[in-house]
């Protein structure tokens, strides 16, 4: 279930939330286990049963770990074994395909491709089940005697699906026990209205842009789509992803957790390695933690740092999709972070500060390409429209899609709020408030009047949106 | 006033996210009336081994149900028209100038060229033509085939500035070209007529991709001239018109908000029409037509005289009949979904002194892919 359905915000909430604070509060957490699970099934019933599963056996590895024997054959036998989901689930098609392209170069007789579905979430419930084993082995943590616990915090719904990652060590006090508030609800119900926004409103309007862009043949992208295709991309990745974060960790609160951030303005960002702190933070964060420092980091010398580095951004890559797109893009990121560590560094952090910016944004959007393109032919053919002079000429009923009042004002909004224009405006709004003798209180108000008008808006646009596509006029009606 | 404060959040996001589930169940607010092409979804029965299946259809039926949709469709239709100045369909609908709205869906491409017929596909589409004169006169049955012009064609001026409004040759030309070069079959486009008629008349409706009964009546005085059947011709000064204020057209739905684009139409019927539906023979729509209720429409007139016609047709013949009705004693309209195919076991049937194909441009290209008599070569 996606948290921008009807469906989820028009009966899947209202329905949890109300149980949520209706019923005894030591039944909640296996409510809302139960409700996770309801989410979870909602997007391929079949592919609860791994997460299940997964569960199940992470709950039972966890137990085992705590004790004093074996630790370390049942950590590697925990790992190995989500590691086994994931590969199975996620890598069979690409492994398949690859042997079988090598197959045909060797003329030896394919293997039959299961093309399995990807189950939902896998991505992230995985890394969440290796953290709560690193994490019991570490003894940062004992091992969660409750099943119902453990279940809550791999698959709590709000994170379920496309993140924050949260690690063990930050949640496991809160799934014990938690603090419920209004006001705590009421930043929940803010912070989800501004992830709503932002999916809704801007993602969704620049992936329509990005889409018909991407879509067309590679032979007719005049360079001036391809650039306006790709920064339309760039916006939608980093608002969709960002407006899912903000609603997971709105609905959170509203459900008494805290969340950490995930994102931080990611596009203001002067370098590469800024750009890694400031964007998916929660997953930069658990390769830090369970891949960078294990294999060394950087303590074993220059030459360790660079092969660590390129493992984390191999890994990086592959974890966001199966396809060598993801890995050339995860490599390419890794490869400006090793060079960043070199005298180019130094000399990028002398340079000013808008070449700084400009230089990682160049990077971070050209990148993008290898992420949205269906395969490595069309990113280079991409690539090659982008820097060529091209042809002039274009579809003028494409251009009109693509560049019109809705996605230019979108576009500038997408811009400001990306570059943190909206946080220096509130910032100003602050001061010029206190300026006025209004009493902190009406202030308040004030501005809860305000957000109130700004909740009502987004909700009944964002709705309006949804139905609209879905809208099928009856083209020969008179018949 | 925190206390307040805080609730007062709390209580509009309560009231936003419950309120439409309750006013689905309960209807608080009656929602507007409006059409779509399909019939909405019905609630999905769970069946425990088709569970996997089940949330889309919920979604769906949601989706379809949806509290107060009439309003979100007309509300965003607004929006999308004066605020972001564009279509709130921008692949089905093109907003020209002076209100125009044109069809995107294949006319759009038909006009622009890119719906053409290769070589190879322009000699098959000729030998089904060459088939179907070749049996046609072995019956004694006369053939005619007429290409219907799309309002791009008709009306380019009206597209937005800047866009293309000159008309790349469309499939239409070219089959008209290449079977007037290679063969006798009589066969012509109608734009031409419509051209020359524009200047004094509107012959396509703003909010509609259809042309009105005014283009129907010079397309068909046409036809039956081309017949030459030696049918006389009903002037203009004998048809009766009733006047039908704010109708909506199937674009301006598309549009979401209607009745802005809403328009009279005038509707041409014969003052002293004899013509009534009357089916000699009942024939079945084959599985694949959509709207089996337009499949076949029978006429019978008066006049024993008038030659007997079997005319194939689609949307854009509604506005023909009026005339065409009139000009044969029994004439047989058969929409069969697009396809333009021979239809012989009709016209056996029928026996009529003329077959009439009436194909509207974009949709030439069918012929090709569905309308091929399994004989043809």
């Amino acid at each position: 279930m996606l948290f921008s359905s009807l469906v989820f915000l028009y009966i899947f909430l209202p329905v949890t939330l109300l149980v949520y604070y209706v019923i005894n509060p030591k039944l909640r957490n296996s409510f809302l286990f139960l409700a996770s699970l309801i989410f979870f099934a909602w997007g391929g019933v079949s592919y609860s049963l791994i997460l299940i599963i997964s569960i199940i056996l992470n709950y039972v590895i966890g137990i085992q770990i705590n004790k004093r024997h074996r630790r370390k054959t049942w950590l590697i036998a925990g790992i190995v074994l989500n590691l086994a989901f994931l590969i199975v689930f996620k890598y069979t098609n690409f492994i398949i395909e690859n042997v079988n392209s090598a197959f045909n170069w060797l003329e030896i007789p394919t293997v039959k491709n299961p093309k399995i579905i990807l189950p939902i979430g896998i991505s992230f419930y995985t890394f969440q089940s290796i953290s709560y084993l690193v994490d019991v082995f570490r003894k940062t943590n004992d091992s969660q005697k409750s099943i119902i616990n453990l279940g809550l915090y791999i698959a709590l719904f709000p994170q379920l699906i496309a993140g924050p990652i949260v690690r063990y060590h930050d949640i496991q006090k809160q799934i014990n026990q938690r603090i419920h508030s209004v006001d705590k609800f009421q930043q929940g119900i803010k912070r989800f209205i501004i992830g709503f926004a932002k999916k809704v409103i801007i993602a969704n309007t620049m992936g329509y842009v990005a889409d018909q862009v991407f879509a067309l043949n590679v032979d007719s992208i005049v360079p001036l789509f391809a650039w306006i295709g790709i920064i339309a991309y760039s916006l939608q990745i980093y608002y969709d992803f960002a407006g899912y974060s903000d609603m997971a960790i709105g609905l959170a609160k509203m459900f008494g957790f805290d969340l950490l951030e995930n994102f931080n303005f990611p596009y203001v960002s002067k370098s590469i390695k800024e750009f890694w702190r400031r964007w998916h933070i929660s997953l930069s964060s658990w390769f830090r933690d369970y891949l960078y420092i294990p294999l060394g980091g950087n303590r074993l010398g220059n030459g360790r740092t660079i092969l660590n580095l390129l493992i984390v951004f191999f890994v990086t890559g592959f974890w966001h999709g199966a396809s060598w797109n993801f890995l050339a893009w995860g490599l390419v990121h890794g490869f400006f972070l090793i060079i960043e560590r070199t005298r180019f560094g130094y000399i990028l952090d002398k340079l000013p500060s808008f070449v700084r910016s400009f230089y990682t944004l160049f990077i971070v959007v050209m990148a993008w390409v290898l992420f949205r393109a269906e395969n490595l032919n069309f990113a280079i053919e991409y690539y090659k429209v982008l820097f060529s002079t091209g042809s002039s000429e274009f579809d003028y009923f494409q251009l009109i899609k693509i560049l019109n009042y809705e996605t230019i004002v979108v576009f500038i909004i997408a811009v400001f709020g990306a570059m943190g224009g909206f946080m220096q405006i509130k910032g100003l709004l602050i001061k010029l408030l206190d300026i006025t003798r209004l009493s902190v209180q009406k202030i308040e108000l004030l501005k809860d009047l305000v957000y109130v008008c700004f909740m009502i808006f987004v909700l009944l646009y964002g709705t309006g949106s949804l139905v609209i596509d879905s809208y099928n006029p009856f083209i020969y009606f008179r018949f | 006033m925190k206390y307040f404060k805080n609730h007062i959040v709390v209580f509009v996001f309560f009231l936003l996210i419950g309120f439409f589930y309750i006013n689905q169940k309960f209807t608080i607010i009656k929602d507007l009336d409006y059409s779509e092409n399909k019939e909405k979804d019905k609630r999905p029965e769970m069946n425990i081994n088709r569970l996997d299946y089940y949330p889309n259809q919920f979604e769906s039926y949601f989706r379809d149900n949806f509290s107060l949709r009439g309003y979100f469709i007309k509300y965003m239709g607004w929006i999308y028209r004066h605020i972001w100045e564009k279509s709130p369909k921008p692949d089905g609908v093109i907003i020209g100038q002076n209100n125009w709205l044109y069809n995107v869906d294949k006319e759009l491409d038909c006009f622009n060229g890119k719906r053409n017929f290769n070589d190879e596909q322009l000699n098959i589409v000729l030998h089904e033509f060459l088939y179907r004169k070749r049996v046609l006169d072995s019956m004694g049955i006369k053939m005619l085939v007429v290409l219907h012009p799309t309002k791009y064609a008709v009306y380019p001026e009206n597209l937005p500035p800047f866009m293309n409004s000159v008309p790349k040759i469309s499939s239409a030309m070219q089959l008209m070209n290449c079977i007037k070069d290679s063969s006798d079959i009589k066969i012509f486009y109608s734009r031409d007529i419509l051209i020359a008629q524009k200047k004094k008349h509107d012959l396509f409706y703003k909010g509609d991709n259809h042309w009105n009964d005014l283009a129907g009546y010079y397309v068909a005085k046409e036809i039956v001239n081309q017949v030459d059947l030696g049918i006389p011709e009903i002037p203009l000064t004998k048809f009766c018109t009733d006047t039908i204020f704010n109708s909506a057209g199937n674009l301006a739905l598309m549009m979401g908000n209607a009745e802005e684009y809403a328009e009279t139409r005038i509707k041409y019927r014969l003052c002293e029409n004899d013509a009534i539906p009357f089916e000699r023979f009942k024939h079945i729509a084959p599985e694949n037509v959509v709207y089996t209720g337009e499949f076949q429409k029978s006429f019978k007139s008066d006049n024993e005289n008038l030659p007997n016609a079997v005319i194939i047709r689609d949307s854009f013949g509604d506005a023909l009949m009026p005339y065409l009705q009139n000009s044969f004693h029994y004439s047989t309209f058969i929409w069969d979904g697009w396809n333009y195919g021979f239809n012989l076991e009709i016209i056996e049937k029928e026996k009529p002194d003329v077959v009439i194909y009436m194909i509207l441009e974009s949709i030439i290209p069918n012929i090709y892919t569905n309308g091929l008599s399994k004989n043809w070569n």
